[in-house]
């Protein structure tokens, strides 16, 4: 494969797989409630999710390990079951609300309620991981994932004011409802940063047995993949803001979001919406499913890899055979989605730091990383922003449920 | 200041400023739940609007005013 080829590849599916259940219900959010106002913190979660996707194919590439594996070696099984933990944690509900996303697609073109696609989303799910290899998981859902680009057509369609979407990047105070302002932005960050992105990154940078020659492929493919991606969540920002904003519509409820792809497309805007919501979450929940198994089979030392058969890789294989259906359970039993999605988007900002402070100590390390690791300005750049989603998310997510 | 010092600190800052913000007055109470109302009935008039034009289904406009009933029913 030509590295051109790979490059636009990896750039597309980057593109592609964005978008899902969180960035989209926290970008429509953000946008009906606060306008342009938000659009500072999809950037910011873009650039700290380039940095570490970066970093984690450094690390893959350079020294041939994925992160769960250097993580356990270099501090030690009962260090490494802090991380382990809590990345499980927040994946798993990251899980159930990408499979509630799907549900909530299938809900609104049948009228049959979300609850009742639970199981049977979570039955094509596991059988796409059970008979597909790595590539088609990786690539295949990243590509179908390009519909999403429907939404930087509809924000063009609206025409938007492009100084004041360009004054959005800079970060603002709220002029009113500050909790939910910064409650919003924390999970928009949490949205963006999911330790499952990185994770699942240098796993299938191990199972693509990249080597040094891939580094300069990996810088692009994480920086404008990333840089693509976060526009079409702006895109989708831009039209909450166009389209419910001006009408002092708040998102409640997944089933109001339709309508800012709907006002500047129509009918085919709805459509492109419900394959946007479907795909984007099918594609999230098979990586996340995906990289549970990864996570404890390589933490704890399991045989493991997607183009192995289930039957050579076991325990891998019995990890995101179990996954699916509890995370499909928390689904079947109601839980409205939507909120779901924004809290486990909150926690999974607070957890940032337990997640990625033991990855700038690996990227830090010459052990490892030889001549090639991380310069200051990546190491402060993706310290700061978690550090400060943690403190920020640990005072809104009280300050947003106790305020009413 | 010491790692734990910092802790407590944080720890402090976030309980003080849960309980200052409480739970919500009623004022408070009685403003967001009239926001809803109206967020709701715009919602409802936009749905209106794009199925007058046919750009939603009829299956998924009748979803949204059951969503919209269900929390208008629902209150503050």
């Amino acid at each position: 494969m030509s590295k051109l080829f790979e490059i636009a590849l990896g750039i597309a599916t980057g593109l592609g797989g964005f978008l899902e259940a969180g960035s989209l219900a926290t970008a429509a959010q953000a946008g009906a409630s606060f306008g342009f106002q938000l659009i500072w913190a999809i950037a910011l979660g873009a650039a700290c999710i380039a940095f570490l996707l970066e970093m984690a194919g450094r690390l893959a590439a350079v020294s041939r390990h994925t992160l769960p594996d250097a993580m356990r070696e270099r501090f030690g099984i009962r260090f490494f079951l802090v991380p382990l933990v809590t990345v499980a944690i927040v994946s798993f509900l990251v899980l159930a609300s990408e499979i509630g996303g799907v549900c909530l697609a299938l809900q609104l073109v049948t009228g049959v309620s979300f609850r009742w696609w639970a199981l049977p989303v979570a039955l094509v799910l596991w059988l796409v991981l059970w008979k597909g290899t790595f590539g088609v998981v990786e690539k295949g859902a990243g590509l179908l994932g390009l519909v999403t680009v429907s939404f930087v057509v509809g924000a063009f369609k609206l025409h938007p004011p492009l100084a004041e979407v360009a004054h959005g990047l800079l970060p603002s105070l709220p002029t009113q409802n500050g909790s939910q302002y910064w409650f919003i932005a924390v999970s928009i960050i949490g949205a963006s940063v999911s330790p499952y992105l990185f994770y699942f990154y240098s796993a299938g940078a191990v199972e693509d047995e990249w080597d040094e020659g891939y580094l300069g492929i990996n810088r692009i493919v994480s920086g404008l993949g990333m840089t693509f991606g976060a526009a079409v969540a702006v895109a989708a920002l831009v039209c909450a803001a166009l389209v419910l904003h001006p009408l002092g519509i708040k998102v409640e409820r997944y089933e109001q979001v339709p309508l800012i792809l709907s006002s500047p497309l129509g009918l085919w805007g709805f459509r492109l919406f419900v394959a946007s919501l479907a795909i984007g979450c099918f594609g999230a929940a098979l990586e996340i499913a995906l990289q549970l198994a990864y996570l404890a089979a390589q933490g704890l030392g399991w045989r493991w890899g997607k183009n192995l058969k289930p039957r050579e890789a076991a325990r891998f294989s019995l990890v995101y055979t179990a996954a699916l259906p509890l995370a499909a359970l928390i689904i079947a039993t109601g839980m409205d989605p939507l909120k779901l999605t924004i809290v486990s988007m909150a926690l999974t900002a607070v957890s940032l730091p337990v997640t990625i402070v033991p990855l700038l100590v690996l990227m830090n390390d010459p052990l490892y990383l030889g001549d090639r690791t991380n310069g200051w300005v990546s190491n402060a750049a993706v310290l700061i922003i978690s550090v400060v989603a943690c403190v920020v998310a640990l005072v809104a997510i009280p300050l947003q449920f106790l305020g009413g | 200041m010491s790692r734990g010092a910092a802790g407590r600190l944080l720890i402090l800052t976030t309980f003080v400023l849960t309980m200052a913000s409480g739970c919500a007055s009623p004022e408070e109470k009685a403003r967001k739940a009239a926001e809803t109302l109206r967020s709701w009935q715009a919602t409802l008039e936009l749905l209106d609007q794009e199925a007058g034009r046919g750009a939603v289904p009829a299956v998924y406009a009748e979803e949204l005013r059951s969503a919209a009933e269900q929390e208008i029913g629902r209150g503050p």
